[in-house]
């Protein structure tokens, strides 16, 4: 298993203040109305980025958290 | 006719199990009938034993998702007075199967939940119905007065009629005394449910194949349908203005099944499968497929709680998906933003696309707010919405030019939009 960096959207907390997309930008962009649409995994050098967005959030609806990963079987 | 009336025909392909015991369509089986034709109530003995003969059985929550009922008895926490919550909160507009359940054959219902209920120590069994369908209620509320010495209480809960309200969460944030709207996930019901105990939250079809499986064992329930999914599936079929509940096992042709029910595909338009959540499928797709979830799945369907509705060949699909998606968007809890912002849009797209001659740029804009909206919410209603739309624009490129160039003259409403489901105030 290899530990991956994920950002969840609480959507009831969520009020599309935007505040994300600018702060992490290449891990979350807006859709059509102002809310978040966050990549499945959070590449590496953007993880200071993506936990600056997850403190910003007036809603704390955004938040970062560890997966694991099942890696699939060396042949 | 009420179109929510208890009285709704039902069929069998095979033999009835769960519908064994009705032979007129105004029947109900009462509790002397109910133990006559199953014999008295067993018990499965140990929670151990229960979560082994459910694995066994290989029972699927018959709910929509599919999951395993032995499954979720694994993975209920180890903690005391757990739940078990029957949720007939039937709130697809084309479904009537819980009517025929509750409403016919409750004894069966009530002995599943009561048997889970038993064997995990449950202090209770919540029944979770709901206010838009009135004879059902009456009809639990008659049965439950016909039983006597039952292990466990069992009670039941009026949630309002609203579509989401009988999502799992929802229904548990109801019981609990909060309102019917979905809560975010984890925490999952076998870990945290109803006032935070452990619960067992399942399909009232899923309790009523328990209460045979507790009687006859898992090598009987096994004895039909596929390997993947065994046993028997009530099925939904409509033309959106008579409904016929069929019991078949799984593995049948849908077509056996549409024509039991009296129908056929050769006759439909288009065919919705799975409910206005569903996926629309043309009538030569149709005839070659057959009640295998893992199979439709493949082909990107599903038929929900069991629903196959045949679309008469003076209807529009188009026409009927804008009249849906706009009815579902007004059923938003009103929590999420892509779902409270999305769907008006995506419907008022829909309707444009329906009603007048539009450029493939508008086809194009409702796709991606269709995609944008799917997976985005505490609940799967945005994703319900996206796959109902995304299905109808694929279905046929003929007829969506036909729309483009303001040429379709199918102006007819088939299926039925609910006037008792009331859209939550803001």
């Amino acid at each position: 298993m290899a530990p991956q960096l994920h950002l969840v959207v609480d959507w009831i907390r969520c009020r599309g203040h935007g505040i994300c997309a600018e702060l992490a930008p290449e891990a979350i962009v807006l859709d059509d109305w102002g809310f978040p649409m966050v990549k499945a995994a959070v590449p590496h050098d953007g993880e200071r980025d993506a936990q600056r967005a997850c403190d910003a959030c007036p809603s704390s609806a955004l938040t970062l958290v560890e997966v694991d990963v099942p890696v699939s079987p060396k042949r | 006719m009420n179109a929510h009336s208890a009285f709704c025909s039902t069929g069998v392909l095979g033999s009835p199990r769960l519908l064994a015991g009705l032979n007129t369509p105004a029947d109900t089986v009462d509790f002397a009938m109910h133990e006559r034709v199953h014999g008295p109530l067993a018990r499965f003995g140990s929670r151990a034993n229960l979560e082994r003969v459910l694995l066994d059985s290989g029972l699927r929550g018959r709910g929509g998702a599919g999951f395993p009922l032995g499954r979720k008895i694994a993975s209920l926490a180890k903690r005391r007075n757990p739940v078990v919550v029957v949720n007939a909160s039937e709130g697809e507009p084309l479904s009537r199967k819980d009517v025929v359940l509750l409403g016919r054959v409750p004894h069966l219902v009530i002995d599943g939940a009561i048997a889970v209920a038993d064997a995990i120590d449950a202090s209770e069994v919540v029944i979770y119905l709901h206010e838009g369908r009135p004879e059902t209620v009456e009809a639990v509320r008659a049965a439950l007065a016909e039983r006597r010495g039952d292990l466990v209480p069992v009670r039941i809960v009026e949630g309002p009629a609203r579509y989401v309200a009988g999502e799992a969460s929802a229904a548990i944030s109801f019981i609990s005394g909060g309102e019917a709207l979905p809560t975010k996930k984890p925490p999952q019901p076998t870990d945290r449910g109803v006032r935070g105990r452990p619960t067992v939250l399942s399909n009232a079809e899923t309790f009523a194949h328990t209460a045979l499986i507790v009687r006859h064992g898992a090598p009987w329930f096994r004895s039909v349908g596929v390997e993947s999914d065994p046993g028997t599936v009530l099925l939904t079929v409509t033309d959106g203005t008579t409904h016929v509940v069929i019991e078949a096992p799984t593995g049948t042709p849908l077509s056996e099944v549409v024509a039991r029910a009296g129908g056929s595909f050769e006759r439909a338009a288009a065919v919705l499968l799975g409910g206005y959540a569903g996926t629309w499928a043309t009538p030569e797709q149709c005839a070659s497929l057959t009640l295998d979830r893992n199979a439709l799945s493949a082909s990107g369907l599903a038929l929900g709680v069991g629903q196959i509705a045949l679309l008469p060949s003076d209807a529009c699909y188009l026409s009927e998906t804008a009249r849906i998606s706009d009815w579902l968007a007004g059923q938003t809890a009103g929590q999420c933003g892509p779902c409270v912002h999305g769907l008006p849009d995506i419907a008022a797209g829909m309707r444009d696309i329906a009603t007048r001659p539009t450029t493939t740029k508008a086809a194009e804009t409702v796709w991606r707010w269709a995609d944008q909206v799917d997976g985005r919410g505490a609940c799967a209603h945005p994703g319900g919405v996206s796959r109902l739309v995304r299905s109808a624009l694929a279905l046929s490129p003929e007829h969506l030019l036909h729309h483009q160039r303001g040429l379709c003259r199918a102006s007819r409403a088939a299926f039925p939009i609910p006037v008792e489901f009331a859209a939550v105030q803001h």
